[in-house]
């Protein structure tokens, strides 16, 4: 443990950097990237909970019954025209483009609340047809896993809506783009579930 | 393992893509998706003869679309190896346990 300890050590006197590590990444992005990778366990159960129980309806409406594979389409294709948008902004923030890269933020942020908006209405609409929480566990089974990821677009909605309050207020310049980068990764991630979700989920017909 | 972790640090690259190869990467990414879409009207399901046939080409589609997001926007060709090993024994090891789960669950048929 003290050998270890003594290289960082070493690392802060020589850099005169407050944040070197042993690794050469920050601590913050390491902890992103471990965190992502916790996460594909949390989706991989919950996708893998909906197969099992795709079918288990008995005679009620089922959520494959329902789909609208047009309008999830646009859904999707929205949330991935974000990680562009996302991606722009980090490059904006990089070359000190601060103007550019907050609208970048902003329109990733209302293309989030976009793609939102439509989960709001598809959870609406299939309601109406009879398809609550507990009709059947098929049902349980992709609420969950679509609020899952519902649940963390809104996240990522707050923490960018975040970084545009913190630039506004001078508080995110090309600097600390960083920030922008985890705040990114979680983006991206976000947007690679609904990838995995919209084909297993959607696409895939049933037999 | 050593050979290829000495690979992936010989070709550790700082350089970010430009905001044009983002672009390109992005409407790549779209008419993939446009392509996975069009497996779900009759007319070019039907094309599919067979239903692995439909399964694979959607499986491709969604891994090719998945890489590109993690290799080019989460920046994962140009970060430390170290990233892409925590991130990919995650992907892993929930690949690994759910395929079994779901063998043992007979979801396959």
């Amino acid at each position: 443990m003290a050998t270890a300890t003594a290289p960082a050590t070493d690392i802060h006197h020589d850099s005169h950097d407050p944040h070197a590590t042993n690794t050469g990444i920050s601590n913050n992005k390491l902890a992103m990237w471990l965190f992502l990778s916790t996460e594909c366990l949390l989706f991989g159960a919950l996708i893998s909970t909906y197969l099992i129980y795709k079918t288990r309806g008995n005679s009620e409406v089922l959520p494959t019954d329902l789909f609208d594979i047009p309008f999830t389409s646009v859904s999707s294709f929205v949330l991935l025209m974000s990680s562009l948008t996302m991606v722009l902004a980090l490059s904006a923030f990089g070359r000190n483009d601060l103007d550019r890269g907050k609208a970048w933020l902003l329109v990733t942020a209302m293309l989030g609340a976009v793609f939102m908006g439509g989960q709001a209405y598809e959870f609406t609409a299939f309601y109406e047809e009879g398809l609550g929480y507990t009709t059947n566990p098929a049902a349980s089974a992709f609420y969950t896993l679509t609020g899952f990821h519902g649940a963390h677009v809104s996240i990522g909605i707050i923490m960018l809506m975040s970084l545009w309050v913190a630039a506004n207020q001078g508080k995110l310049t090309g600097k600390n783009s960083e920030t922008v980068e985890i705040v990114g990764l979680y983006w991206h991630f976000v947007d690679l579930v609904w990838i995995f979700i919209f084909t297993v989920i959607y696409l895939i017909p049933p037999e | 393992m050593s050979e290829t972790t000495e690979a992936a640090v010989e070709t550790h690259d700082d350089h970010h893509p430009s905001d044009w190869e983002y672009i390109k990467v992005a409407t790549i990414l779209a008419v993939v998706t446009a392509a996975e879409v069009a497996t779900y009207f009759e007319s070019v399901f039907t094309f599919f003869e067979t239903r692995w046939i439909l399964l694979t080409s959607l499986f491709t589609m969604m891994i090719f679309k998945g890489w590109l997001v993690v290799r080019v926007f989460m920046h994962l060709k140009q970060d430390k190896p170290v990233l892409q090993q925590s991130f990919f024994a995650g992907v892993l090891l929930a690949t690994t346990v759910y395929i079994v789960t779901l063998l043992a669950f007979n979801v396959f048929g």
